[in-house]
């Protein structure tokens, strides 16, 4: 009873303070000052302490290894430098002897690449250092101080420890003399012990004559990291904590749900990538002079320094991807259009949304609950006076061909007539506290324990909690978002989990926190793959999980979207840079809240962002529970046209998209890209994030202002440009041109050089576009040449690994068109043939011809030929139906499993 | 209750469409148009001109899409389906050939993929035309009820108005009479009792006397420890005012920031109060100015809580019996002179005939996931969450002037927004059933009404019609089927 009285209390004085609450609680959150190992380490000298032990340096094939001492403290600390064949160097520094310090599991990364090694040649070796040359890299050792820098093409890449600011914390017995902070640190009223004791590391790197350096997500903040030692909030280093940030803001260094420790850094002639594959906290600073400086701290574990010299973009996150692995090629489905909200309330409103997509003619796929489905935060349970009949929902949303998605977390209430917390609890699937008990900390449900994913039998057990007859009321029409996953705890320490927590293998919390977001992503994923298998043994589907919390290899298991954001202009321009971060940083299957999670946003506000999202890899409209009702039809009917347009051309870019997915599956290559990744070359490039290219063919310029009616449009020299809506070239004039803007569209460009696969008719959803025929788009570059791929499969199984997939090379050259077979090597050839036909061509910068042009279309197979004239039209009779800038060939149904030549002559 | 006013016209349509069979998804409104001649054909507006076999050709060439419409080709094309035996339909293009039958006849799809349920759709919709009339026949019967009790309602009001004042003083001075009777009877029996307490005293003092002087201490020793602890329990009350928050109130306050609702996390759930736990903590209180009644008759009960009727066994009790009952006098006579003041002179409109009159002195609830919205007809409307939280979303403010809308502005005061508000969506239903409460946009809520009091003759007499065109047309149907002209 005095309990519920002093709650009353409590609960009185908060009602008082939430008016104030409605905002990034910066205060809640630790700063570098406040964190002991980061305030201990930052910008503090203590390099000089370490030498390399001449006479320990051995070179044997791939790998050096040396002893490096830390002279102040008389310890000793093992190096060991491997080049390996996919593109990278591996700088590996532990305890000498080994202390059994954390090192990230190898399953967070994939196999394989640890034994193609590349051979290391002596080039010179002195009293003071030794350097190394492994293909086009050189790796320059000295001894005392202990530096290392790296070049590849004779071109400056890396400097390792050249500020004096490496320094590695031994592990130590405890003195009366150690500082606070060393041993326990308490941070509003948590406190944390710390058994091991300091153990943080720093990494000095500077990237030498570079002005611009990327990656290091997730942060709502610029594309080209700013600076540091700037002016507040760019004060403080950036941060890599897996938390979950209330309200956060769009432009700020804290670190929000995911992190992945990349780093890219560019100039004229070299791209170089560094991974530090820890997953402890870590903060990063970035100083900008001559070089970009970078100081690496992270609290416990290893070193573990991954530089990647492939020397250009597309090679430095091909070799990332030898190591993290690439995406996972989602099922066609996931990218289409996700209809989300907190929350759909019962089956009626899923059926009167359901309904209201077809009643307004607008395509979707997903179907989306949030928390407020389950029975009480019991997550893999209905709430039954809401959703009486769960089966029977998603059977009707399936007759449509259409999925829906369930929201399933890791915190488990405690309640024992649940049986997820008493199986969990009863096999000991639960992190524990610091006294080896259950952790016990509030969520959504109240009390919770959280499941211990980084276990691989709790993984285990976890998967076989998703097939059909384990999750009452589910179908394999249902697919998983995985939220609160950083882990969330409500009363925990900046809203996550106790650092001195314990994990499988009596692994401290600190140690692998980062990890926990993955790992229950993979262990549910997984589930998914198991239920997938046990409905069709032969040709399960691929899992569809999104997760809010991230490290390096998500990619391998789903999506993530970027969290609670904000319906406010800044927060839609703020989406560009982010996304393309996690494009850069080998995650590009992501996507921001369109409309933004909290608030209202006005019907122009929600018309640009979709307009914008329709490009998002992963394209989801979400609102707050509290928020309007935001369904696309209720902005009246003009915003209603506008949003099904923008829709509709999702749809119809999807054979693009989903072509270029399977290259980010293949070779690790992005989806949306920044401008410098296509135009290496282009300097003022290097910091553009208000445009991006989607895949390398086309390029969109996002309107992020209310009221805007002229953009201005910055256009990459070296290329020509066409309007993606009307088909019109852009005129070659300045590199930055003013563009006119209207509500019905945001401006995007096909770049000269393009083909690009398209399909036109308005599907309700991707599931009903799977017979439908193609239009390729020919843009053509100043040699009048093009050239596209088009990847196909079931858009849904295995089956493409086992080589049933379609990839087509499209080449326009010498006014020929032509359809080949793609080969990719290391990838099983495509065998698979599909009744499909492309039923438009249009040709875009074709020289014009006084009486016109006719195309004699030669089929591969039989040789046969035909002529048809071309016609001036339409780029696209959806987009632009009077225009004539376009020069089309009207239905050559060109098969587009076979070999075809569609030759272009003058009449 | 809406029914398709359209059947007729479009039935009609569809027994005389067999000339155009020969182009799939042709409107025959539109038949005109493609009629082939010279081989050519002209988009229905925008006037380009296309060889006749590029009609339904799946390439779309017409900017309005007529070129295809048998065909998912043009982004902008309608396909009709004819739907013999039920109402045809006109399809987004976009939803022909996608493996989803979307035409009752299944003529969007490959022969085959489905089967033609026009007859049972038009059979599923005579059975609802009928149920619909059915209902609605009873609906306006309660109707009629309403209006009848609505005037007998404010003829009783008339009534009592011609006393009222003199009904109400004279049970103000039966309350004061019996009042003083009772203090009297009361005072009486404190003498006695007081007398008899002296005695008993008395007696229990010589008994204890024996054992006193050991005891005298301890007594004295107890008293001052009760004091003690009570002194405790305060300042713990006040020290857990100001102490730091528990875990549980750390977790509560995190998961408020996400809804500005304190008690979003571990909230019990509609099917939660099972369990052990969390609800711990949350007060049930009984408020004494609300009831739990859904619908509060207006002849009887005021929904106030009271305590029970005294035994009127003993003469005290009599009398006391006697004041309950003309407390229960008195407060019905100052309701009387209430629902005088608003009923008679209050300036209400009341809707056609006084209708809503038959709704005065209800309230109506509609429960949902959270919160419970109550809307008291030409009073005032509240949201509650659970038993104690209640704010009040809008004050009587009127009928729309088509009487489809009633509104209740100036509620409590919303942070940032200014007054709350609540708007009430009203229609013909067959019983008086509030539902869908919501806050669509912060601080203005609405809810729907259904209500007999909507309904109308006219609506009646189309649902009717609607039925007959429908028997007529089936039975239209049923001869072609029998002359095999199908």
């Amino acid at each position: 009873m005095r309990r519920a009285i002093a709650l009353g209390v409590g609960l009185a004085l908060l009602g008082l303070l939430l008016p104030g609450s409605l905002a990034f609680k910066e205060n809640e959150f630790k700063k570098c000052a406040q964190t002991s190992f980061c305030s201990r380490n930052r910008n503090v000298q203590q390099g000089a302490n370490f030498e390399i032990v001449p006479a320990s340096v051995t070179l044997n094939t791939a790998t050096l290894t040396a002893t490096l001492m830390n002279k102040q403290a008389s310890k000793h600390l093992q190096l060991t430098l491997t080049a390996h064949a996919d593109g990278f160097v591996r700088l590996l520094i532990d305890e000498l002897p080994s202390v059994g310090r954390y090192q990230v599991p190898s399953d967070i990364l994939v196999s394989g690449w640890e034994t193609r090694k590349a051979a290391i040649k002596e080039e010179s070796r002195s009293a003071n250092g030794v350097v190394l040359v492994t293909g086009d890299t050189k790796l320059e050792l000295n001894y005392a101080p202990f530096t290392l820098a790296v070049s590849v093409k004779g071109v400056p890449a890396l400097q390792l420890n050249s500020r004096n600011l490496f320094n590695f914390e031994h592990r130590r017995p405890k003195q009366d003399s150690d500082p606070a902070g060393y041993w326990e640190e308490t941070w509003m009223g948590h406190t944390d012990t710390k058994p091991k004791g300091p153990e943080a590391m720093s990494l000095d790197l500077v990237f030498p004559g570079f002005s611009h350096v990327y990656g290091i997500p997730e942060r709502a903040t610029s594309l080209s990291l700013k600076a540091t030692n700037g002016n507040a909030p760019y004060g403080e280093p950036y941060r890599l904590y897996n938390l979950d940030v209330f309200e956060y803001l769009d432009d700020h260094p804290f670190g929000l749900y995911g992190s992945i420790p990349v780093m890219l850094a560019h100039k004229k002639g070299l791209t170089v990538g560094v991974y530090w594959n820890n997953a402890a906290e870590m903060f990063v600073d970035v100083v900008k002079g001559r070089d970009v400086g970078t100081q690496w701290i992270a609290e416990s574990g290893v070193v573990d320094l991954f530089v990647f010299t492939g020397a250009t973009g597309p090679a430095v996150l091909a070799s990332y991807a030898k190591v993290a692995g690439t995406t996972a090629l989602p099922q066609l489905f996931s990218l289409g259009y996700h209809q989300c909200r907190w929350n759909y309330k019962d089956e009626a409103d899923v059926k009167a949304v359901d309904g209201g997509f077809d009643a307004h003619e607008i395509p979707y796929d997903v179907l989306w609950l949030d928390i407020e489905h389950t029975n009480g935060k019991r997550y893999l349970t209905w709430d039954s006076s809401l959703f009486p009949n769960p089966v029977a929902m998603q059977e009707d949303v399936a007759s449509r061909g259409r999925k829906m998605v369930t929201i399933v977390d890791p915190h488990v209430k405690r309640d024992s007539s649940y049986y997820i917390f008493s199986e969990a609890e009863s096999a000991g699937h639960y992190v524990k506290n610091k006294h080896g008990s259950d952790f016990d900390g509030w969520c959504w449900p109240g009390q919770s324990s959280y499941l211990d994913v980084t276990s691989p039998v709790v993984r285990n057990w976890w998967a076989q909690q998703f097939t059909t007859d384990k999750y009452q009321g589910s179908t394999k029409h249902l697919y998983i978002w995985n939220d609160m996953n950083e882990p969330s705890v409500f009363n925990g320490p900046e809203i996550t989990m106790h650092k001195d927590n314990l994990h499988y293998g009596n692994v401290e919390h600190r140690d692998n926190h980062n990890l926990f977001g993955v790992y229950y992503h993979m262990g549910t994923a997984d589930g998914l793959k198991l239920r997938g298998s046990q409905v069709d043994p032969e040709n399960g589907d691929r899992p569809f999980v999104l997760s809010r919390a991230f490290f390096s290899g998500t990619q391998r298991v789903g999506p993530i979207w970027t969290g609670d954001n904000a319906a406010q202009w800044s927060h839609l321009k703020v989406s560009v840079p982010m996304l393309l971060t996690l494009g850069l940083t080998g995650l590009p299957y992501s996507g921001a809240d369109v409309g933004g999670f909290f608030g209202n946003p006005d019907a122009e506000l929600m018309t640009r962002w979709y307009q914008l999202g329709i490009y998002y890899p992963f394209f989801r409209g979400h609102a707050h529970l509290e928020t309007q009702r935001r369904e696309p039809w209720l902005f009246g009917p003009d915003v209603t046209a506008r949003i099904r347009a923008a829709i509709r051309g999702r749809y119809a870019l999807l054979p693009h998209i989903y072509t270029l997915f399977r290259a980010a599956n293949t070779t690790g290559q992005p989806i949306l890209r920044p401008l410098w990744f296509e135009f290496p070359e282009q300097e003022d490039l290097y910091a553009e994030e208000e445009e991006f290219m989607v895949g390398s063919s086309m390029l969109v310029k996002p309107v992020t202002a209310p009221s805007t009616f002229t953009v201005d449009v910055t256009f990459p020299q070296g290329s020509r440009w066409y309007d993606a809506t009307t088909g019109a070239p852009v005129p070659p004039k300045t590199k930055t041109q003013r563009v006119e803007v209207n509500l019905n569209g945001i401006p995007v460009y096909y770049r000269g050089g393009s083909v690009v696969p398209r399909r036109e008719r308005p599907r309700r959803s991707t599931a009903a576009q799977l017979a439908d025929p193609y239009t390729l788009v020919v843009a053509a570059d100043d040699k009048g040449e093009a050239e596209g791929q088009l990847y196909v499969d079931d858009g849904r199984s295995f089956a493409f690994q086992r080589g049933l997939y379609l990839h087509r090379d499209f080449k326009f050259s010498g006014n020929k068109l032509t359809s080949t077979k793609h080969v990719e090597p290391g990838v099983p050839d495509g065998t698979l043939t599909v009744p499909t036909t492309i039923e438009r061509v249009v040709f875009l910068g074709l020289p014009a011809a006084k009486k016109g042009y006719k195309a004699v279309i030669s089929d591969g197979v039989s040789g046969a030929k035909h002529t048809v004239a071309l016609e001036a039209g339409p780029l696209s009779m959806a987009a632009a139906p009077d225009s004539t800038q376009a020069l089309v060939l009207r239905k050559p149904d060109l098969p587009v499993s076979h070999d075809w030549t569609v030759e272009i002559v003058q009449v | 209750m809406r029914g398709s006013v359209a059947l007729l016209l479009l039935a009609g349509l569809a027994l005389c469409a067999n000339a155009q069979n020969a182009i799939r998804g042709l409107n025959p409104d539109l038949a005109a148009h493609y009629s082939g001649a010279g081989g050519k054909f002209t988009c229905i507006s925008g006037g380009k001109t296309i060889p006749f076999k590029q009609v339904n050709d799946d390439y779309c060439d017409c900017a309005d899409g007529s070129d295809e419409p048998g065909t998912a080709a043009c982004h902008n094309g309608r396909f009709y389906c004819r739907n013999l035996g039920h109402e045809p339909k006109l399809l987004a293009a976009a939803f022909v050939d996608d493996g989803v039958c979307d035409c009752c006849d299944g003529s969007d799809e490959v022969k085959g993929k489905c089967s033609n349920t026009c007859l049972q759709a038009s059979a599923a919709h005579r059975e609802s035309l009928k149920s619909n009339i059915a209902q609605y026949e009873q609906a306006l019967a309660t109707k009629a009820d309403f209006i009848s009790q609505a005037r007998a309602f404010k003829q009783k009001l008339q009534t009592k108005a011609a006393t009222i004042d003199q009904d109400y003083a004279a049970a103000q001075a039966e309350v004061e009479r019996l009042k003083a009777e009772v203090s009297r009877l009361e005072a009486e029996e404190s003498v006695q009792r007081a007398a008899e307490e002296a005695q008993r005293a008395a007696d229990q003092a010589a008994q204890e006397q024996a054992a006193a002087a050991a005891a005298e201490h301890q007594e004295l020793n107890a008293g001052s420890d009760g004091h003690a602890e009570r002194t405790l329990q305060e300042e713990g009350q006040q020290a857990s005012e100001e102490r730091e928050e528990t875990p549980e109130e750390r977790g509560r306050r995190i998961a408020s920031q996400w809804t500005n609702d304190p008690e979003a996390a571990g909230v019990p759930s509609s099917q939660e109060h099972v369990n052990e736990g969390q609800g711990e903590g949350e007060e049930h209180e009984h408020h004494g100015d609300y009831s739990h009644q859904d619908q509060h008759d207006h002849e009887d009960g005021d929904g106030e809580y009271h305590e029970p009727r005294p035994d009127a066994s003993t003469p005290l009790g009599e009398v006391r019996a006697k004041l309950y009952d003309a407390e229960a006098t008195l407060r019905e006579a100052e309701r009387d002179k209430e629902r005088i003041a608003t009923y008679l002179y209050g300036n209400l409109d009341f809707g056609p005939e006084d209708i809503f009159l038959a709704l005065a002195d209800q309230c109506f609830t509609s429960s949902q996931t959270r919160w419970t919205y109550e809307a008291c007809i030409f009073k005032h409307a509240v949201q509650r969450e659970g038993y104690s939280n209640s704010v009040t979303v809008g004050r009587w403010s009127g009928f729309s002037s088509d009487y489809k809308t009633m509104l209740f502005t100036g509620g409590d005061e919303c942070w940032n927004v200014g007054p709350r508000s609540f708007t009430v969506a009203m229609s013909c239903g067959n019983e008086n059933v509030l539902s869908d409460g919501e806050e669509p946009a912060t601080c203005a809520y609405s809810a729907k009404f259904t209500s007999p009091a909507l309904c109308n003759d006219e609506e009646l007499i189309g649902l009717r019609n609607q039925l007959a065109n429908l028997e007529a047309f089936e039975r239209e149907v049923a001869e072609k089927i029998a002359k095999d002209e199908l």
